[in-house]
């Protein structure tokens, strides 16, 4: 067994020892028991994938904490629920659906987006669904003064700020893609099956909440975490099929990842019913797979090519063209 | 300045304006101030609604609901002309080319039929019917409300059955994985 492999497993025992599961531990020990001298992207996902493999989790990236000397919080990943068994006695109550894991893992891959407007900076979520840096939100998150916005700013799980291009967007749908500037890899959420999603089936949104105090300071709940179940998985408004859900989401939970318990994203959480319960809208992921595959087939660069339509988010990458080829309007003279 | 002052002082700036003369700036206020006013009447007198400056921005745009139909009206002035500017919210343009064709061929082909001043019209990402009218040609508060009522009720018709029409997308989803 490699030295790493050791390692690992010495510290999911000692953990198992601990009555919470869970201790703190100098980033240094852990970097140099697992056989790495320094912190890189590379290493730091390989460190993850060690010890998840033999059950442990650690909170730490690239940049977080500042210096290796620091601890970082190292724990037990609990155990999956047991399958759910068809029983024929009403009176025996069905095991809660344990939705931690899904949730840490979903924390991971979601980013704040921000465009700058006339008054002030205006700000939604999205999550990264590619390890290359290719993010999902929703269209009314990018548009600024002039429309669809075609560079963003982007703050991921780790703190690290970087840019992102706008590489198609759709109004009606309410979903865009972005690439970020910063080359991966990053942690990405895989694909679910929205079509596969049950009435009743547990799903959490994560996204970044804001409130406005009395003096119009806004506060931001970064990172808040919401559950609760599929109401209708197919619930078809205007031509279109949305799932419908319980879980809470507000101004700043929009273009955040619905995830299922596997951890799955299976929806772009986008709009509500301001005063139903269980009124809260997701697009399911699968509008957008055409759009995805093309959006990794242009890459990074080639999204960085051609005009973004302002108007309709459609990316032409004939540049001579004056006009959108979709919806008519005339390119802005930038040529962005 | 008592009432018929201001009456006196507004129908020489009208009168200025309709021979194409250089107005003053006081001049151009009383002329927004009286049609403005005029706006607010309608507010109150047609749509009931009893303080029109909850329904007014900081631009003087005056925001109106009319049975489906949203809309605005507001004072607007282009080298010594005053308009009233009416539109009225038909429906978000829609994304997928497949729509947006066929819907502008629409539109263009019913502004051959509607009567008066309206007509479609494209304001940033928005289908809109609009009418714009000198305040020249605007005789009294019952010429502004004709004009404006004008504009609401074609909204009103129309919106519904646009939207129904085009307001979707022809996006598909992919069929469902076999169990």
């Amino acid at each position: 067994m490699a030295i790493g492999e050791r390692y690992a497993r010495r510290l999911a025992e000692q953990l198992q020892r601990r009555p919470a599961g869970h201790s703190r531990m100098p980033l240094r020990q852990i970097l140099s028991g697992l056989g790495h001298t320094r912190r890189s992207a590379r290493a730091v996902e390989a460190i993850q994938q060690t010890l998840r493999a033999h059950g442990v989790s650690i909170e730490f990236s690239v940049d977080h904490p500042a210096s290796l000397d620091d601890e970082v919080p190292v724990a037990l990943i609990p155990p999956a629920a047991p399958p759910l068994q068809p029983n024929s006695d009403p009176a025996i109550l069905r095991p809660a659906v344990d939705l931690t894991a899904a949730a840490q893992h979903a924390i991971q891959a979601t980013v704040e987006v921000r465009v700058r407007t006339a008054t002030g900076d205006a700000s939604g979520a999205g999550f990264i669904i590619d390890p290359d840096g290719l993010v999902v939100t929703a269209c009314h998150v990018i548009q600024d003064d002039s429309g669809i916005a075609r560079r963003v700013s982007v703050r991921m799980a780790s703190r690290r700020r970087t840019m992102g291009t706008v590489v198609r967007a759709h109004a009606k749908l309410d979903f865009a893609l972005v690439w970020l500037d910063l080359a991966g890899p990053h942690p990405a959420l895989s694909l679910g099956d929205p079509q596969a999603l049950r009435p009743a089936e547990p799903v959490l949104a994560v996204g970044h909440p804001s409130i406005s105090d009395l003096s119009s300071q806004v506060e931001v709940l970064r990172y808040t975490v919401t559950t609760g179940t599929v109401a209708n998985p197919r619930a078809e408004l205007s031509g279109v099929e949305w799932i419908q859900m319980n879980t809470d989401i507000d101004p700043g939970n929009s273009g955040g990842p619905l995830v299922n318990a596997s951890g799955d994203v299976v929806g772009v959480n986008v709009w509500k019913y301001a005063d139903i319960g269980a009124g809260k809208m997701a697009l399911p992921i699968d509008y957008l797979l055409d759009d995805v595959r093309q959006a990794k087939k242009l890459g990074r660069s080639g999204a960085a090519r051609g005009r973004l339509c302002p108007s309709c988010g459609w990316l032409d990458l004939g540049t001579r063209r004056w006009f959108c080829r979709n919806c008519g309007a005339p390119h802005p003279r930038t040529g962005a | 300045m008592d009432k018929s002052s201001t009456d006196d002082a507004l129908a020489k700036a009208m009168k200025a304006m309709q021979e194409g003369k250089h107005l003053s700036s006081r001049q151009r206020r009383l002329i927004r101030e009286a049609g403005e006013g005029a706006i607010d009447n309608f507010l109150r007198t047609v749509v009931g609604v009893s303080e029109p400056s909850e329904f007014t921005d900081q631009d003087g745009w005056r925001y109106l609901e009319f049975g489906s139909a949203k809309g605005v009206a507001f004072i607007d002035e282009a080298e010594d002309v005053f308009y009233l500017h009416c539109e009225g919210d038909v429906m978000p343009v829609p994304s997928d080319q497949e729509l947006i064709v066929p819907l502008y061929r629409e539109l263009l082909e019913m502004n051959l039929g509607i009567p008066g001043t309206c007509r479609f019209a494209i304001h940033g990402d928005h289908v809109v019917i609009v009418s714009t009218e000198e305040l020249s040609v605007l005789r009294d508060d019952g010429d502004f409300a004709r004009h404006i009522h004008g504009v609401m009720t074609c909204t009103d018709a129309v919106d519904s059955d646009l939207i129904r029409k085009y307001g979707t997308t022809t996006r598909k989803r992919p069929a469902g994985r076999k169990k």
